[in-house]
């Protein structure tokens, strides 16, 4: 029986390098969970977690006296990896052990101001697990989700919370307050449109609750898409929606499409275009704009009635309006594209999936699915041919993550 | 009687700071308890004289007609609200455009505004049913209030006095979750603006 000091071994922790997990028999990595202390609710989000990266396998079993305590490596036959765990005063301890390679490969200590965002906590150690496993980072899931929420006619709250939905803050209430935009990658600030006598722009702080108007317009003005200093804005100047950019920092508002129909949902693409979309077809589908040539031009050629639009590089979701009902329920489903073989996956089969959002990486979508008086948080994992959902028992408006 | 007028427009003029309408055909049977309040609220004069009512004593039971030309700007306003918030313009499933059923209606909302005598701002309100919650359909509201606020303007109605928001589906008059309630949704409503 080969037992294994493992706070010798911590010492040597900084020294060593990340280990590439190579699939056996095509089988994920197994990891055995032992803890000292652990609440049950934090167990629950670590198995979330673990569904939704499915990189890997968690398996919680046993209980320990002490995290530094030896350990019996052939009753873990089977297991790649040992994690142990104990939380206690808003402290995680986490240390992961390669039952093949007898290594330690992460020894860490999460700290929390307070219970109630215990969430996040998890959510950074499985972040961690899943790169010292080797996996492709995947820095969405420590992300916050922003989002408005339908409360009573004429009345909108903006919330934040983790991936999962467990956790919940009301950030912004009173009136109409709608499509919050995160405003930088920190996620400390957002954007959102207050509907009063006409639509205001707000900034927001989310730590220090400090409120700036940055514009106001009528008709409508939403954020459509954040770039740096850029925003790309929908504004009705003239009772006329079009994409506008907007530049934070000298002010300068710039009109980038002008057509008597409908012109929404702006997005950054490549270095100097947008797609937005456009009913300039007689139905709601994506086009692209050259801003060096000014060239418009029709983005998407399969299908029609796509009223919403999120890209990655060659990759594209839309949530696509499939059937016409004036007076029974419409199909909104999300389909993938590939720009450049016209590949088309269905990623959704029936009810109402709309707002895709790529991942940074591009490997995982984002979307709101709703049912009548409820919302669900859908996460696609692309590679991983997987979707999960997370219920609200509430009307999401729109989100941003 | 034209005294009595007098009394009748000043009582309005006091009542349009309410939340309800004030009836213009004012009855007297129905002014009996205001003609008691008074007395009653006389020991506490001093306490409430900013925030209570005034009321007065109509005498008898005589209806009393009430002419725009003896009704302060406030009053006409209430008036004007009150009228608009009855119009309601319907629109098809994402369309925009104004059905000829509902150009009656903006005959009549474009008449009251051209017969109006204050001054005013109507904000058209573009709604929409529950089918998309993202820009696309606060856009298709927007754009069944720009359509309705070109015919107004077509039919003799000031631009200046006219502007347009969307309420997307966010202002729903019918929450239901059946064909009733989208067609209900499907919309432009007219606020007068403060």
């Amino acid at each position: 029986m080969r037992i294994i000091i493992l706070f010798f071994m911590v010492l040597f922790l900084e020294a060593q390098n990340l280990e590439i997990i190579k699939y056996v028999n095509n089988t994920k990595p197994k990891i055995v969970v032992e803890y000292k202390t652990l609440p049950l609710k934090l167990q629950n989000i670590l198995k979330k977690d673990t569904s939704i990266i499915s990189h890997y396998e968690i398996d919680i079993k046993n209980k320990i006296s002490d995290i530094s305590e030896a350990i019996d490596t052939k009753q873990y036959n089977g297991y790649n990896y040992l994690l142990r765990l104990d939380y206690h005063n808003n402290f995680l301890i986490a240390l992961l052990y390669n039952l093949v390679s007898h290594k330690v490969v992460l020894y860490k200590k999460y700290k929390i101001p307070t219970f109630k965002v215990y969430p996040f906590m998890i959510h950074a150690l499985s972040y961690d697990i899943n790169n010292k496993l080797g996996f492709k980072p995947i820095p969405w899931i420590r992300k916050k989700i922003v989002y408005s929420i339908y409360m009573a006619p004429k009345e909108q709250s903006i919330f934040i919370s983790d991936i999962t939905l467990t956790y919940r803050k009301k950030i912004i209430s009173g009136g109409l307050n709608i499509f919050p935009k995160w405003a930088n990658k920190k996620q400390t600030e957002i954007y959102y449109t207050k509907l009063a006598r006409q639509p205001i722009l707000y900034k927001y702080n989310i730590h220090t609750g400090i409120k700036k108007k940055i514009l106001t317009s009528p008709g409508m003005l939403i954020v459509s898409d954040v770039k740096d200093d850029k925003l790309l804005l929908t504004l009705a100047i003239n009772d006329q929606p079009d994409i506008y950019e907007y530049n934070i920092k000298t002010k300068k508002l710039k009109r980038l499409t002008k057509y008597v129909g409908i012109d929404v949902n702006g997005q950054f693409y490549d270095n100097n275009k947008i797609v937005f979309i456009s009913n300039r077809l007689g139905y709601p589908n994506v086009y692209q704009k050259n801003l060096d040539t000014n060239k418009v031009k029709q983005f998407l050629y399969h299908g029609k009635n796509h009223i919403s639009v999120s890209v990655y590089k060659d990759k594209v979701v839309v949530s696509s309006r499939e059937t016409n009902k004036a007076f029974d329920n419409n199909t909104f489903n999300l389909l993938l594209i590939n720009k450049n073989t016209n590949f088309v996956k269905r990623l959704t089969f029936g009810g109402k999936n709309m707002m895709p959002v790529f991942s940074q990486d591009g490997g995982t979508i984002l979307f709101i699915k709703s049912y009548k008086f409820n919302s669900k948080l859908g996460i696609i994992r692309l590679n991983e041919n997987k979707i999960f959902y997370f219920k609200l028992n509430r009307i999401i408006q729109s989100f941003d993550f | 009687m034209k005294k009595r007028l007098l009394l009748v427009a000043s009582i309005l003029v006091v009542l349009a700071g309410c939340a309800k309408q004030p009836e213009l055909d004012v009855n007297a049977e129905q002014n009996k308890t205001a003609q008691e309040a008074p007395q009653a609220n006389t020991a506490q004069e001093d306490a409430t004289q900013t925030t209570q009512p005034t009321e007065t004593d109509l005498t008898d039971n005589t209806t009393v007609k009430v002419t725009e030309d003896s009704m302060t700007p406030e009053v006409l306003n209430q008036k004007l609200a009150n009228t608009l918030s009855k119009e309601v313009v319907h629109f098809d499933f994402d369309k925009y455009n104004i059905r000829e059923d509902q150009l009656p209606i903006v005959e009549e909302v474009a008449n009251i505004l051209k017969d109006t005598k204050t001054n005013y701002t109507v904000r058209i309100e573009g709604n929409c049913d529950e089918w998309g919650t993202d820009e696309y359909n606060y856009a298709l509201g927007l754009k069944r209030a720009k359509t309705v606020k070109q015919a107004l303007i077509d039919l003799g109605v000031p631009a200046d006095k006219l502007t347009i928001i969307s309420y997307g589906e966010s202002n729903p008059v019918c929450t239901a979750h059946n064909k009733a309630c989208w067609a209900k949704n499907r919309r432009d409503n007219f606020t007068l603006l403060p």
